[in-house]
């Protein structure tokens, strides 16, 4: 089932391209009037490529998610997915972790994580075995029958992890997953995405305003300017894999990395902070 | 806690025994005019003589039967209602003034109109209980519905929900959620409207065992009656806690 999921979804003809961004913008209509959120990005993030975004608060990073998922449509400039104009939200390609908790909060951790399988029409036997897989990959089990209110912040992040990796979306858009996690807990989940990356081998989205944890994880880091969004730099982190995420931010590479995005996000983090 | 605990039930029990008995000791002792009143031991005798009988059982399902016919017919109605008007701003602004106006019209005033169209016979108080009850029904599916978080919806999309396996999913739960954990105040509403109606004119029913009596001025059977009304609204009501609390089960694990 996943491996036909994962066949399905990307086309036969060869492209490396999995999300390709071409002078997308998005503006949003406002009783103020029109506030312009993100402005000619263009980038791509390549098939099996980690790439994250950094950018200072407020800069359209959510945005440029929810336009490449399909649950806002561009205003400019266009997107391709896998070498497709994209068109509303596409389930069997994109899996989406939310900043903000997103589970069903009358649904069991391991009902949350079988929902997609279930929505998919997998027999709920099947999806149940898949489900349990998953929820004890990510840590949780044990857990199983527990409700959300039951679970600490960590552990929820944890199922709603699972219940996107569950149906191996070959793309995977991640908005601050962890921002709102303990450091200990957040460098254990970040070292257990790493790992589940490389056994899925799915292209990642992910968007934070931690430059630390960008370059910890990613192969390649887009850093966007103070609103509205557009893409400042895009630096590469030629650092070795695989990767402790708590020992690598130790390497001298790291902090030359560091240093170097830093000096440009620096400008735009305080432009941010002078506008805001 | 919302399980009375072992020792809060036997205060209830004390607290009832007390009352019952300071009745029959108030009629004993002439301080109480037991043609107002009767007095516990003949109105449980007439209870017990009517269980035993058969002739009340009739009379209780027929209650009992408007109560529940509507309180699930005005349910389901309610539901539609309401998941038309959280869904289509154009019905919300068609419809609100008309729902609002509705709701505020006493509905008790409308059963001679609708004995009139139907007959006395349980349609309609059918008909009633629906009216009393589809009205809280459309107001909490409105509001359940608007309470479930943008984000949850966003995120089932994303996994691959469409349109029915929102409601299914999201919406219907949430829904169920705010109707079960007030369906105890509905029921009331139900069991009202149903004896009222019987009261005001029906040939069976318990509001008609009440209306009887007291037309020939029998406390006793008045007693009776409504000592056998408070034992069946105890039953149900016992059932629909067990229901609630299995209900809003992942929502009371909050509070452990």
């Amino acid at each position: 089932m996943s491996a036909s999921l994962a066949a399905a979804a990307v086309p036969a003809r060869q492209v490396s391209a999995a999300v390709e961004l071409i002078a997308a913008g998005k503006v949003f209509e406002t009783p103020a009037g029109t506030v312009p959120a993100l402005r000619d990005v263009s980038f791509t993030a390549a098939v099996g490529e980690f790439v994250c975004v950094v950018g200072p608060s407020g800069c359209g990073k959510s945005t440029l998610l929810n336009l490449i998922c399909g649950l806002a449509r561009p205003s400019a400039g266009r997107i391709r997915i896998y070498g497709e104009i994209a068109d509303g939200v596409q389930p069997e390609r994109i899996g989406y972790v939310f900043q903000r908790d997103a589970l069903l909060p009358w649904k069991t951790a391991l009902e949350n994580v079988m929902l997609p399988l279930v929505l998919r029409g997998v027999p709920a036997a099947r999806a149940r075995e898949r489900a349990t897989v998953w929820v004890q990959k990510v840590g949780l089990g044990g857990f199983e029958q527990h409700y959300p209110s039951q679970l600490s912040g960590g552990m929820r992040k944890r199922v709603a992890l699972a219940m996107t990796m569950v149906y191996r979306p070959p793309i995977i858009l991640m908005d601050e997953p962890f921002g709102a996690l303990d450091v200990q807990t957040r460098n254990l989940m970040e070292n257990e995405l790493l790992a589940l990356w490389a056994e899925t081998g799915s292209t990642i989205l992910f968007v934070t305003h931690d430059l630390e944890e960008a370059i910890a994880l990613g192969d390649r880091i887009v850093v966007m300017t103070a609103a509205p969004g557009r893409v400042k730099a895009i630096y590469p982190v030629p650092l070795p894999r695989p990767r402790d995420v708590t020992e690598i931010r130790l390497s001298m590479e790291f902090m030359e990395i560091y240093r170097r995005i830093w000096g440009d996000l620096r400008e735009e983090v305080m432009s941010a902070h002078a506008r805001a | 806690m919302r399980v009375p605990s072992r020792r809060a039930g036997g205060v209830r029990l004390l607290v009832l025994a007390v009352l019952v008995a300071a009745w029959d000791v108030g009629v004993r002792a002439g301080a109480i005019d037991p043609f107002y009143t009767s007095a516990p031991l003949p109105v449980l005798a007439t209870a017990v003589r009517w269980v035993t009988s058969g002739y009340i059982v009739g009379h209780a399902l027929a209650t009992l039967g408007v109560t529940l016919v509507g309180l699930a017919s005005g349910m389901l109605l309610g539901v539609l209602v309401g998941f038309a008007v959280a869904f289509s701003r154009r019905v919300e602004r068609v419809a609100l003034p008309f729902l609002a106006a509705a709701n505020a019209l006493p509905r008790v005033i409308l059963y001679p109109l609708f004995v009139l169209w139907l007959g006395v016979g349980p349609l309609s108080r059918v008909v009633l209980v629906i009216s009393l009850v589809a009205f809280p029904a459309i107001f909490n599916t409105q509001a359940a519905i608007r309470s479930v978080d943008r984000e949850v919806v966003r995120n089932a999309r994303v996994l691959g929900a469409g349109g029915p396996q929102l409601v299914r999913h999201i919406y219907l739960p949430a829904v169920a959620v705010w109707l079960l954990s007030t369906i105890r105040v509905t029921m009331g509403f139900a069991l009202a409207g149903a004896i009222l109606g019987e009261y005001v004119g029906a040939v069976r029913g318990m509001g008609m065992v009440l209306a009887f009596a007291q037309a020939m001025f029998n406390a006793r059977e008045v007693m009776a009656g409504t000592a056998v009304l408070l034992t069946l609204i105890w039953i149900v009501d016992f059932g629909l806690r067990a229901v609630e609390r299995t209900v809003t089960r992942w929502r009371m694990m909050e509070v452990v």
